[in-house]
Parts: structure tokens; sequence; C-alpha cells
């Protein structure tokens, strides 16, 4: 039964990933910041069939806490067949403009504590010449807008990491999948108002998983973003920078 | 907070329904001046809506707790839909105790409606396979209810439409089966007194039983249908998937439904068997939930909506009083496609406030024209009112504060347990509040 590594597990996409995979009777280690949550989610894989659930907490804006996770699992398991990395904040674009710690905060959660997860899983997964690493992007990471490009480059700095990433470990039989979703009815976009554009977190999770399954490299959920995104990036720069997105 | 689109199923309120979608049960409520649970919004009328106050959507809070494969108690939140239980627990042989007509629905909003099933003759209602529940009151209050424990509460809950707080986890008695598979035989009708012989030979050996009944047929075939009983089957061997649903993806438009569609449609169903019996075995799914394989098919009336009209009549009074509300019904040519009959069988509900009691039940249902369905009904009520009737609050749109009060003899014991923050559009057109 394939051992999976979860960071982020309780947030909404991860666990509509993760209970399709508990009904495969997967291990799962699962990391995230509240242990009241981790522990009904631990509880609810178990009964859906999971064979183990571990979990642990980690404050994903502090490089110490995502370090000593991280040597945690490096010690509870000697073979990783999964890492799944779906932790993630929308912040306030208009905060952070006027508020570099804030935007520095932000920057640890969505970016570096993501890179610290991808640099020793790649290692890892290299030594034993097998995995699969995927990671939540967003649509929001192939171009930049005023109402959330900071958010927005965290999530292009991925999707580019990921890319040279795939490169590299090719040869080892390792997949890294980039799971881009477009906008998603979440807790992370609760405030938001939702349009016609919005999927449920439960049908992005499934998409997912059944993305996940079939070792795809880049996989935009649903599928229908992958051509509005198109349409969205050829927009001249010189039209592009008058519009109100 | 979220503004959403929240209605229920009957879509008759054009209001704006805010709510928020609650993930995991010890999250703070944001402020409001009155709360209620909302789960898939399959109730039809507006017990499930608050336009007042805030929903809490309760579909996220949807893990399960804890299951065991000796004795078949299961423990989960109470956004866990009946579909996901049926997904998990039949290929490992075990289904829900009671089930409704569509798996769309949530383990809270099935307690909270005190929903039943083609077998209320040989089970009860849902909330009689119930051990125990916690309820979270508006004041941070958490009540273990069972019949042992805040018994009054637990009693109260139990059909009490979400009114004495949110249910945030049940523990549920579940039922040994042998496979996903229904014996079932469907067998026609001529009129109603074959209906009531059918009734009674069927509901001795079979579980299920129900019927469907053609309400635009007159004179000599008043009340013709199909009836349908079945048993759990034992063939194991065959495989079973799952088939997608198709979806209805616009309302149509307000005239696709009329007499004369809705009789074509009426009289081609009645004749899908040649007038001949069947027996087959059929997977639980379109035994149990036909219209699950159309999502959004209440788009099928059109944007102004439907009514539901769900009665009970007591036994003794029970066939006299079906055939006037079919007279009735046939002659105003406004029936549907899906009147349903069936008896309600002996065992008592341990909910205070729970519609289903031995009689015979019919629903029916009625695209919204205004002012002529509202007429139809009213005199529908009188008929019930006379047969000593009662009413469903879940498929509720319009009835009156006397048609609630004899349906409900204990309303006023209720009123005791309902949360002070606790509120529904229902409950304010019922007391005019």
């Amino acid at each position: 039964m394939k051992k999976i590594l979860v960071f982020g597990a309780t947030s909404a996409i991860a666990q509509a990933i993760i209970r399709k995979y508990a009904e495969k009777h997967c291990e799962f280690l699962l990391f995230g910041r509240n242990i009241e949550k981790l522990e009904i989610l631990s509880g609810d894989l178990k009964v859906r069939g999971a064979k183990s659930v571990h979990h642990l907490i980690v404050d994903f804006s502090n490089s110490q806490s995502v370090s000593q996770s991280l040597h945690n699992a490096l010690t509870l398991w000697n073979e990783w067949d999964m890492v799944l990395v779906c932790h993630g904040s929308l912040p306030d674009q208009e905060k952070m403009q006027n508020n570099f710690q804030e935007l520095q905060n932000e920057y640890e959660v969505n970016l570096m504590s993501v890179l610290q997860i991808l640099t020793v899983a790649s290692n890892r997964l290299e030594k034993q010449n097998s995995g699969h690493i995927a990671v939540i992007t967003s649509v929001a990471g192939e171009r930049g807008k005023k109402s959330n490009y900071a958010y927005g480059a965290a999530k292009g700095a991925l999707i580019i990491f990921l890319q040279g990433l795939r490169q590299r470990l090719q040869n080892h039989n390792i997949t890294v999948t980039d799971l881009r979703p477009g906008f998603t009815d979440s807790p992370m976009t609760a405030h938001l108002k939702k349009g016609l554009l919005f999927s449920s977190s439960q049908k992005v999770g499934e998409l997912a998983y059944k993305a996940l399954e079939k070792k795809k490299d880049v996989v935009y959920l649903p599928s229908f973003w992958w051509l509005i995104m198109r349409i969205f990036c050829s927009i001249p720069e010189k039209i592009f920078k008058k519009l109100k997105l | 907070m979220e503004k959403t689109n929240f209605n229920s199923w009957g879509r008759l309120s054009h209001k704006v329904h805010k709510g928020y979608r609650l993930g995991w049960k010890g999250e703070h409520w944001p402020e409001s001046s009155s709360y209620l649970p909302f789960g898939l919004g399959r109730s039809y009328g507006d017990s499930c809506l608050n336009s007042q106050g805030l929903l809490l959507g309760t579909s996220q809070l949807d893990h399960l707790i804890s299951f065991s494969d000796d004795t078949g108690e299961l423990a989960c939140e109470s956004g866990v839909s009946l579909l996901e239980l049926n997904k998990i627990f039949i290929p490992r042989g075990w289904f829900i105790p009671v089930t409704p007509g569509t798996q769309f629905v949530t383990v809270g909003g099935a307690i909270a409606n005190d929903v039943h099933g083609k077998n209320h003759h040989k089970a009860g209602t849902f909330g009689c396979h119930v051990k125990a529940f916690d309820l979270l009151r508006s004041g941070n209050e958490k009540l273990r209810c069972s019949k042992e424990e805040n018994s009054s509460y637990y009693k109260a809950t139990i059909g009490g439409l979400g009114l004495t707080g949110l249910i945030t986890q049940a523990t549920l008695q579940m039922k040994k089966i042998k496979g996903p598979w229904i014996d079932q035989e469907i067998i026609p009708f001529k009129n109603l007194d074959e209906y009531f012989q059918l009734a009674i030979e069927s509901d001795q050996n079979y579980e299920y039983t129900v019927s469907w009944v053609d309400c635009l047929a007159r004179g000599p075939s008043l009340g013709r249908g199909l009836f349908i009983r079945g048993n759990h089957s034992s063939l194991a061997s065959k495989k079973h998937s799952l088939k997608q649903p198709i979806n209805i993806p616009f309302n149509f438009p307000d005239f696709s439904l009329n007499s004369l569609s809705i009789k074509i449609f009426n009289t081609l169903y009645f004749y899908k068997t040649f007038g001949r019996k069947i027996k087959n075995t059929v997977s639980y799914v379109p035994f149990f939930y036909p219209l699950d394989s159309l999502t959004n098919w209440n788009r099928i009336y059109g944007r102004r909506g439907f009514f539901q009209y769900q009665c009970v009549i007591p036994m003794e009074k029970g066939a006299e009083t079906i055939r006037e509300l079919f007279k009735v019904t046939s002659h105003y040519k406004e029936g549907s496609f899906l009147a349903v009959l069936k008896n309600f069988g002996s065992l008592k509900s341990p909910g205070i406030m729970s519609f289903p009691r031995e009689g015979m039940t019919l629903c029916l249902d009625f695209p919204n024209k205004g002012s002529q369905t509202k007429k139809l009904m009213n005199d529908l009520d009188k008929i019930v009112l006379q047969g000593g009737g009662a009413l469903y609050p879940a498929k509720d749109a319009r009835m009156s504060l006397e048609m609630f009060e004899s349906s409900f003899p204990n309303w006023r014991e209720f009123l005791d347990y309902i949360d002070p923050q606790f509120h529904s559009d229902f409950w304010s057109r019922i007391f005019k509040k």
C-alpha cells in the first residue's frame, strides 16, 4: 500500500484527494496547523479504509518547524511513495502592498515552505528511484494581475520550480504533478462572491485524484481552465495592463 | 461571510439566503440574529430556509468518526450524505436502515425531518435507528442526546426541523445486507381498490413497498398505478457499477408541464410494463433513487418552481379520504408525475414532531401556477382535516396554522426545546412572526 505524506492535509481539496486514497487502503502521514482538525481527519480516513494514519503539527510560516516535521517524516518512513503539497493561503493583496512584513510572511507559507519540502522530498525520492510529487499551484500563477499578483507570483515561481524539478527527476522514475486549480469554492475563498467559473473543492479533489492516478505532469482543474488561460495569456500586455481584473 | 444561492428544492423563494459553510464541528459561527442548519437543500418548501438570519451549511461537516463491522454501529458528522454512506458501506455489506427517495440528503437533515422510506411498515422512520447525537446550541452548550441522556431534547430534535440547535454528529445503527441488489416486482393496478388489496398483501412479505399513481386518471380508473415491492437479493456475484447522473442544465419553459404533457407522460408510464407484472433483480440505485439519475430535475418545473403536497391519513378513514383526494386532483387536472402512495406501519418514532404515523400517505407535486394551485391545495386540506390527517413540513410551503396544529398535536410541548437563536422561514410563516 502507498505511503503518502500530505502537507496542508486539512485543506478542502486535500481532504477530497486523500479520501480517494483512503479507499485504496493507503498509509498517511498528515501535516497541518490544527491538531483538532487533524484528529477528525485521521478518524475519517481510518473509517474510509486507510491502513494507518499519523499526523503532525507544523507551522508553515516557520522554517524550523517545517524542517523538524521533515526530519520526523524521514525517521518514520524510509520509503515515500507520494508527497502531496496542498497548503497555502490567499492573502489580502492590498494589505501586502503597504506592509512588506506581511508579504514576507505570505511567501514563507505559499513559497518558501514548499521549496523546503520539495528539496528534501526530491532528494529522498531520487535516492529510492521512485515516487510521486504533487503540488497544488494555481492559474493565478500564470499571469500577474493587480487584484492578486503577490499570491500569483508565489504560485508562478512554484510552477517554474516544478518544471525544472520534473526534468531533473524524470530519469529516476519520479512523476512531478502540477495540480493547477481555477476558482475553487473552499474555505480559502469563503469571502469571495461565487460566479459561474467556481468549482466545488470536492470536484476539484476528485479530478486531481484521477490526474494523479494517470501520472500527469500538469493538469488544470477542471480542464476548461486550460482554454481560459490560453486566451488570458495571449492578450497583449499593452491591452492587458488597462484591464480591470 | 458568503452570499450564496441557497434555496430549497421547490425553488419557490426568490429572496437572498445568506449562508456560511461550516468545515469543522468546533468552528465558530459568524455573528447573526438567527441561525438554521442547511444540509443539501432537499426540503421542498421553506423549512430549510432562514431569510432573516444565517444558514449554517453542513455539507462539509462530512467526516466519519467510527464504524464497527461487528455491530454495524456508525458514528459520523451530520453533513455526511446518504450518497457517501451508500458508496462506502454497501460494498462492505451494510445499508442505511431507512432511506428516502434521494441520496442527496445529509444525516442531520434525515434526523431533523425524521424521514421515511419504502420500509416504513417494517422499520419505522430514520429517527428510530438514531442511537445518539450531539446537539450544539447557540450559547455554545453541547448536549449529548439519546433515549437515556437529555431524552427530551432527543425526542424534540428528531423531526424538530433544525430548530432545536445544530446536530454536529450522530450515531446510527446500520443494517446488514447481502449485496447491492434488490429483487423487485412491479404490478399494475387498475384502481384504488386493487391498490388497497395489494398493499395489505405485500406489506407482510416485502420489506420495501411503494406505488406510483396516475393522478389524472378518472372514473373507473381513478387511482390506477404501479405497485413496486422488493426485498434485498442474495445475488452477490454480479458486478455492480455506479452510473453517472445526467444533469438538467437549465430551467424548462413554464409551459412544458401542462395537463396534456403530464397526461401523456402518466399514460405512457402506466403502460411501461404493458399491463403485465414484472419481476427482476435491479441495483439499489434505480430501486430507491430513480430521480437521482437526473441531477437538478427540479428545473423541469420551470422558473416558477413547484409545490409538493404530502399527507398521511389514519387507516380507518384512509381509503375513502385518499379516493376523495384523487377525485379533487383529477378534477383540477393539476396533478403531475410524482404521485406516490404508501401505507405507513405502526412503529412509532421517538420524535414528538415526527410526521410519519400509521396510515396511508399520499404525495403529490404541482407546478407553481399561483392562486389556482393554492386553491387546489386548500381544497385538499379540507379533505385531509376531515380524515384526521397530517401534512409533512419538509414538503410544505403553504400550510396554515390550523393545519399545522392539527397535524402536530405536540407542538406546544416542542416550543420548550427550540433554541432561542434558531429560526426558519417555515416557522415564521406558520406563526406569522
